[in-house]
C-alpha cells in the first residue's frame, strides 16, 4: 500500500443529520452530544464519508465543501482529539 | 425440470412478531416449528433435514432437545438479513441432492430495543469510525435514500406513502407488531431520525420466529392440497462498487447492488419476468430501502416509484401488491426470522389463505427479496 494524495475540496454527494445520540463506542465532544451532519463528499475519484460542518440551512447535494478539522472528543488525559470534516467552500461557488 | 426434482413449501408456521418479555427466542422458534409441522400434517420425526438461523438468540440446532432427539441433520445458519433465505436454500439443496424428501427451515430472534449495536473491529474498521459517530446503520439508509431521491426526482412524501401502506397492511394482520394505521402526515411529522427518514419510516429490531416445511416432488402433492413451488432462490454477495453500510469511502459509481444480481438470477432461473409477479415481499428496513428495492429488483423502473405508490399499485388490490403483511415496518425485524416471515406471507397468499388482507384474483406468482449488511441479498420466486 502507498499514500495517495486526494483533493481537499469537492461537493456534497449525499448528507444526513445524526439526530439522536449514538450508543458507545461513540465518544461525544466536550459539552456533550449535539446533532451533527454526516455525508459523502465527491472528490472526483472517490467519495469520502465525513462529518459535514455545514449549517442545516445551507446543506444540500452539490454544495462545494473544503477539508477542515472539528473537535471529536477529549482523551482520558484531557487531550482534545480532532477528526476530519468538510465545511462550506465559498470559493468553490464561483 | 420435472416435478420430481422440484421443491415445494407444504407447511408454514409463525410466532407473532413484536415484543413479549415472557417468551424466549427458543420458545418462539418451537411454536413456529410446531405450527409449520401441524400445517403440513407431519410430525418432527418425519423431518429428514433441517436448517435454522438466529442472529443473537441461541443455537438453532439445540432445538432438537425440545422437538425430539431423532438424530436429524440440523445446519445452523448466520447470514444477517439473508439468514431465513439461507436456511431455505440449504434445505432445498439438500432435498434435491437426495438427503431427504422432507425438510424444515426455521429462524428466530429476539433483539434489544434501539438501533443494533455494532463493533468496528467486526467490520474491519478502526475504532475511530465508531468513536467519531459515523458507524450507524440509520445514517447509511438515510444517505442512500437522500441520494436516490435526488437522482430520480422523488419527493419525501413517497417515503411516507410506503410507511402508511405498511402500517395499513399491518393493522389487518394478526401476526404483525405495529397494528395502528398512521397517516402520511403523521409519518412525516414524527421525530427526525436521519433526514429524509423519520421515526415511523424505520423498522425496529423486534422478536419473532417463522418456519417452513419443504417437500420434494410427489411427496409434496401427497401432503398438501396446494403446495407452493420454490421456482428459484438466488443468494448473492456484493461486488466491487456497491454502496453498502459502514463504508468510509465509496467509488464514484455507478453503484450496483447485490439485490440487482440476486433478483436477475431468481427471475432467470424461474423463467418468470418481474411483470409476472402478483405479490411481492421486499426488504423494508426503512421506507427508502423499499422504494429503492422496488426498482433494483426490476418490479418497476428507477424513478417510477412515486407514481406507482400514489396510484395504489402496491396496495393489496393494486397491480404489484408489496409487503401485504406490513413488512419489516409493521412487523419489526427479528433478523433470523424476517426472511422466513416473507415466505410465510407469500405462501399463504398463493394458497388463498392470507392471515391478513388477501390479494384478490388468486395470485399464482410471488416474489421475496431480502437485503442486508454488508451487501448481501437473496431473492426467490414462488409459484402455484
Amino acid at each position: 500500500m502507498s499514500g495517495h494524495v486526494l483533493p481537499v475540496s469537492g461537493r456534497v454527494w449525499s448528507w444526513t443529520l445524526q439526530a439522536f445520540p449514538p450508543k458507545p463506542p461513540y465518544r461525544p465532544p466536550a459539552g456533550g452530544y449535539r446533532p451533527y451532519h454526516v455525508g459523502y463528499v465527491d472528490l472526483g475519484e472517490v467519495l469520502v464519508e465525513a462529518q459535514l460542518a455545514v449549517p442545516r440551512a445551507e446543506i444540500r447535494i452539490g454544495l462545494p465543501v473544503r477539508l477542515t478539522t472539528v473537535p471529536a472528543y477529549h482523551d482520558e488525559d484531557g487531550t482534545e482529539v480532532l477528526t476530519f470534516a468538510f465545511r462550506p467552500d465559498r470559493e468553490g461557488e464561483r | 425440470m420435472s416435478r420430481t426434482d422440484d421443491v415445494y413449501v407444504v407447511g408454514c408456521g409463525m410466532h407473532p412478531f413484536g415484543r413479549d418479555e415472557n417468551v424466549t427466542g427458543m420458545d418462539m422458534a418451537e411454536r413456529a416449528v410446531c405450527e409449520a409441522l401441524a400445517d403440513a400434517g407431519v410430525s418432527w420425526e418425519d423431518i429428514g433435514y433441517a436448517a435454522g438461523g438466529s442472529d443473537v438468540s441461541g443455537k438453532p440446532d439445540t432445538l432438537v432437545g425440545r422437538l425430539g432427539l431423532t438424530g436429524v441433520p440440523f445446519v445452523n445458519v448466520q447470514n444477517g438479513c439473508a439468514t431465513g433465505a439461507s436456511t431455505v436454500l440449504t434445505v432445498a439443496n439438500a432435498l434435491r441432492a437426495g438427503e431427504a424428501s422432507l425438510g424444515l427451515a426455521m429462524g428466530f430472534d429476539k433483539h434489544e430495543r434501539g438501533a443494533f449495536h455494532v463493533s468496528a473491529a467486526r467490520y474491519g474498521l478502526g475504532d475511530w469510525y465508531a468513536e467519531t459517530g459515523m458507524m450507524l446503520t440509520t445514517q447509511f439508509f438515510a444517505l442512500k435514500t437522500q441520494r436516490y431521491l435526488h437522482e430520480h426526482g422523488i419527493s419525501e412524501r413517497a417515503l411516507a406513502t410506503v410507511a402508511a401502506r405498511a402500517f395499513r397492511n399491518g393493522s389487518h394482520h394478526p401476526l404483525a407488531w405495529r397494528r395502528k394505521p398512521l397517516t402520511e402526515q403523521e409519518i412525516l411529522d414524527s421525530a427526525e431520525v436521519s433526514p429524509p427518514l423519520t421515526q415511523y419510516m424505520f423498522c425496529s429490531p423486534g422478536q419473532g420466529a417463522a418456519a417452513l416445511v419443504l417437500a420434494l416432488g410427489d411427496r409434496a402433492f401427497d401432503l398438501c392440497e396446494r403446495p407452493v413451488r420454490l421456482a428459484s432462490l438466488a443468494f448473492r454477495t456484493r461486488r466491487f462498487g456497491s454502496f453498502e453500510v459502514f463504508a468510509p469511502w465509496l467509488p464514484p459509481g455507478p453503484h450496483r447492488s447485490p439485490s440487482v444480481d440476486a433478483a436477475e438470477a431468481a427471475f432467470r432461473t424461474a423463467g418468470v419476468r418481474p411483470a409476472d409477479v402478483q405479490v411481492a415481499q421486499l426488504q423494508d428496513t426503512d421506507s427508502g430501502s423499499e422504494l429503492i428495492h422496488l426498482a433494483e429488483t426490476g418490479l418497476c423502473g428507477h424513478g417510477e416509484q412515486e407514481e406507482l405508490l400514489a396510484c395504489g399499485d402496491t396496495d393489496p388490490t393494486g397491480r404489484i401488491p408489496v409487503n401485504t403483511d406490513g413488512g419489516c415496518l409493521a412487523g419489526g425485524e427479528p433478523v433470523g426470522a424476517s426472511g422466513l416471515r416473507q415466505f410465510h406471507e407469500v405462501v399463504r397468499q398463493l394458497q388463498d389463505r392470507a392471515p391478513g388482507v388477501q390479494v384478490p384474483g388468486a395470485p399464482r406468482v410471488g416474489f421475496t427479496h431480502v437485503y442486508g449488511a454488508p451487501g448481501i441479498s437473496a431473492c426467490s420466486v414462488l409459484t402455484v
